[in-house]
């Protein structure tokens, strides 16, 4: 009797811990968005719908390893049905190893050509911008930075400065893009000056964030997201957007695939189509994640309100580009 | 004895006992290795394939050349300071502990090690933050602020981290020690020179082999370095894994710390003699209290001082950080499915490591050609970085050959840590197996009546502490595991180290200090149910 009751249960928990298949609609997304940010868009798909999300959220700690390398792995035997990624580089990567598929989709019309893949496999939407975020404790106003190459300003203390590994997620698509703007050399050239002048190398753009409140850092590379989270919370500190004046700010979009093979195609389907529509881009500037809108929404972002944006004069696939090199780059001079 | 109703129970088993033992062993050792192995052997294969087929200069990668040498180096540096450190803080911390053998200090002194599974992030967080405060003061005295940066800090904050771990291992190996050696040292000459002449050469072994546990973490660890901007090795390989997304490339540059890591395991456990001690666990080896001299007392002081400060720093800072009751209530009860799935998961592992672990630590203890081999399969997937575990199941998971019904469910998760974790609990289990005197069993066997009866009145309270380490040793690692579950992890779950994460980077600083107080009462909770299951499966045993 006793040794049945022990197989039942040993078997309840195996079953238990197998056990996630359900008769009603579903849909797998991979997110690398932040949890924050994206749960509330994805449950307000999953209650206009009535199809069951069943997401997977990437963390910052995993860098680019997390989610990008699952689904490279999950290629031969596909689990999600959609990939919405918070930048666009390691979206422009899986498709060129073949794990998206095209889709056209109608909410996409709208949006600007430079957003859009000509085959589809991708859609650009909900931008963020890349910030020097300054402790205004510690700078006057006529101490602000102005350009990215302020970080290079022997006037300006090296140590009180910093910014990301440039090895991983918006901070290498930086570097890629200064590479494409600028030339590999000069590229190059901009950030042997950084690791020279001994800028501080923080482990990611949320610890850069944190180091410009405490005061530890005056001014601090980041994204728009990490910046408008420590506003909003009362931090003394304020975002600047970079050589306006110049070659403009970096400005990346989020993009949304579907993947190739997904169990659930119509429903990933469906997803692109409402994470493309106004409304999540609404939904997006009211959050604080996204405060530049791919198309003109009736809406302003929570943080930086009435700020015009001079972007980057550059196409997502010729930042793209310059990946590779960048990535071999940045590995020889920061880890060493 | 032969009435008791558990012995009763089991004796219609008795005849088929001896085949069942030797199928289970098997059975055991079998699941055992493809578990620990599978991610493994596939990475291999497909770098294998990949060298073969027009990628041969990948296998390049495994020789340390041009800036990966120093890095490597470094990384060596880091490891041996931090095991060197954290092992000497132990033992003296494990030594001022150990006396504490009765009543509620007993159950105390194991209170540390539900820090463990705090991340190693939120670890350095809470030493900035006192640096900050400390600078601050010096400040306002117009003194020069410390600098907390480089290896020094580095190294700092991962023994800090490990020295719950460190101490727990080292009372372990001071505890195998047989009281009566102690006690006949003591009685002709000083408690110091017992200490050193006859408990420690015992115990040495044992705490060798923590040093090595501690060596392995820091040097699989870069996430603490690379705050420090001190680079190392491991972030090599994750910066390789990053930009190339190849698994077999990140495999092959990982060779040259699997073979530091192979000698590091095999230079610490395979130096452990079979000591052939009484089990301590229940006898007071300091009933008279020991006359220290005065430094070895301040020293024993000074390791308490510290892990005390690591204490204070973290429960204090998170416990202000978590902000009030409501607060923290409010980020419980919102990660109520990440504790409970964690839990499910950090628990499965628990139980599910044991067996193969105690059929790992079975052969390993034999003195058999093929022991080396054993070696080297525990010490290769204690030093493959934790996504190319996820990246390897998720790889066997797309071969004929894994089971379907398993595939994206939660079960993928708990194959991803026994993956990683049965070695560790294999090494403790051997670490016990080998303070086992077997004349003890084999008197049992001259007795018995059936073997299930020498099986659970004999060999099973002997190993008890044993089975019970490892099975605390690998929830722990479990349930602080990010790197593998990250990549298997089952659509729409998702376990509560990744949710700490993912407001680390929110910026949540209450949230994330309240999750990881959660995180630590769940370990503390974990430790009483455990413990509270041994006492009553001791009252279960017969008592003649």
């Amino acid at each position: 009797m006793r040794s049945l009751f022990i197989i039942v249960l040993a078997s309840s928990i195996f079953i238990m811990a197998c056990s996630n298949s359900t008769k009603e609609k579903e849909l797998i997304v991979y997110a690398s968005v932040d949890q924050n940010y994206s749960e509330p868009i994805i449950q307000k798909f999953a209650q206009k719908t009535k199809i069951k999300v069943l997401p997977v959220y990437d963390v910052e700690a995993a860098k680019t390893t997390g989610l990008v390398n699952r689904l490279v792995a999950e290629k031969p035997r596909p689990q999600a049905d959609v990939f919405w990624n918070g930048e666009f580089a390691q979206t422009l990567l899986l498709k060129d190893k073949g794990v998206l598929a095209p889709y056209m989709s109608p909410s996409a019309k709208d949006l600007p050509a430079e957003y859009k893949d000509p085959e589809g496999y991708w859609n650009g939407f909900a931008g963020r911008a890349r910030v020097l975020l300054v402790n205004t404790r510690g700078l006057t106003p006529s101490q602000c930075p102005v350009s990215l190459f302020d970080l290079l300003n022997a006037a300006l203390p090296a140590q009180q400065m910093g910014l990301a590994y440039p090895l991983f997620g918006t901070t290498l698509t930086h570097a890629a893009a200064l590479y494409a703007y600028l030339g590999p050399q000069e590229g190059k050239a901009f950030f042997e000056k950084i690791k020279e002048r001994g800028l501080r190398i923080a482990a990611g753009n949320g610890a850069v964030r944190d180091l410009v409140v405490q005061g530890q850092l005056l001014i601090g590379l980041t994204d728009t997201d990490d910046a408008c989270g420590a506003v909003r919370r009362g931090a003394e500190v304020a975002a600047v957007f970079p050589d306006q004046e110049g070659m403009g700010t970096l400005i990346i979009p989020n993009t949304v695939a579907l993947v190739a093979g997904g169990p659930h195609p119509q429903e990933g389907q469906a997803f692109i189509d409402f994470l493309l529509s106004p409304e999540v881009e609404k939904m997006m500037l009211a959050s604080g994640w996204c405060q530049v809108p791919a198309r003109p929404v009736d809406a302003q972002p929570v943080c930086f309100k009435g700020t015009s944006i001079k972007g980057m004069n550059l196409t997502l696939q010729q930042i793209y580009q310059q990946l590779p090199l960048v990535q071999k780059d940045m590995r020889e001079l920061f880890v060493r | 004895m032969d009435s008791h109703p558990l012995v009763a129970f089991l004796r219609p088993c008795r005849w088929f006992a001896p085949v069942i033992r030797d199928m289970g062993h098997r059975g055991a050792l079998l699941v055992g290795v493809a578990v620990v192995m599978g991610p493994f052997l596939v990475l291999l294969c497909q770098l294998g394939r990949d060298a073969v087929a027009d990628h041969s200069q990948w296998l390049w990668l495994a020789i340390p050349s041009g800036r990966r040498g120093p890095l490597l180096a470094r990384s060596l540096l880091l490891a041996c300071g931090v095991a060197g450190a954290g092992t000497v803080l132990g033992v003296l911390g494990a030594i001022f502990l150990w006396r504490w053998q009765k009543g509620w200090l007993s159950y105390l002194r194991w209170l540390p090690l539900i820090l463990l599974p705090v991340p190693f992030c939120v670890h350095a967080l809470a030493w900035w933050t006192l640096v900050d405060g400390v600078n601050y003061g010096l400040a306002w005295f117009g003194l020069p602020a410390l600098s907390f940066q480089g290896g020094l800090a580095a190294g700092w904050v991962q023994m800090m981290a490990l020295l719950p771990l460190a101490v727990g291992l080292a009372l372990l190996g001071l505890e195998t020690v047989d009281p009566a050696l102690i006690e006949a040292g003591r009685l002709v000459r000083s408690d110091i020179a017992t200490l050193g002449r006859i408990v420690l050469p015992l115990a040495a072994p044992k705490i060798l082999a923590g040093a090595g546990f501690l060596f392995l973490l820091s040097i699989t660890d870069y996430s603490v370095p690379s705050l420090f901007q001190y680079h190392v090795y491991a972030l090599e390989i994750f910066a390789e894994f990053s930009a190339s997304h190849e698994p077999a490339r990140a495999l092959a540059m990982s060779l040259p710390l699997l073979l530091v890591t192979v000698g590091v395991v095999v230079g610490s456990i395979t130096g452990l003699r079979d000591s052939l001690q009484p089990p301590a666990w229940t006898i007071n080896a300091w009933e008279r209290p020991p006359e220290w001299s005065r430094y070895f007392v301040v020293l024993q002081y000074g390791a308490m001082g510290l892990l005390l400060s690591l204490v204070t720093v973290l429960l204090l800072g998170l416990g202000i950080s978590a902000g009030g009751w409501t607060q923290m209530a409010d980020a419980v009860t919102s990660a109520v499915p990440e504790i409970t799935y964690s839990l499910r998961i950090a628990s499965l592992t628990a139980v599910l490591c044991l067996p193969p672990a105690l059929a790992m630590a079975r052969e390993l203890q034999k003195d058999k050609g093929d022991k080396l081999l054993w070696w080297l399969i525990i010490a290769a997937t204690l030093a493959i970085p934790a996504p190319l575990i996820g990246v390897g199941l998720i790889s066997l998971g797309n071969t004929p050959w894994f089971p379907r019904f398993m595939s994206g469910t939660g079960m993928v998760p708990v194959l991803a840590d026994l993956s990683r974790f049965t070695p560790w609990a294999a090494v403790v289990l051997l670490v016990q197996l080998k303070s086992v005197n077997p004349l003890w069993i084999e008197a049992a066997r001259v007795l018995q009546t059936s073997r299930f009866q020498t099986w659970f009145q004999v060999e099973l309270p002997i190993l008890a502490p044993g089975l019970l380490a490892g099975a605390g040793l690998a929830f722990m690692l479990s349930i602080g595991e990010l790197g593998a579950t990250l990549l298997v992890a089952p659509p729409g779950q998702a376990t509560l180290v990744m949710r700490i994460y993912n407001y680390l980077h929110y910026g949540a600083a209450d949230t994330v200090a309240s999750l990881c107080l959660v995180l630590a009462a769940t370990v503390l909770l974990a430790g009483c149910g455990a413990a509270l299951v041994l006492a009553a499966w001791f009252r279960l045993l017969p008592r003649s």
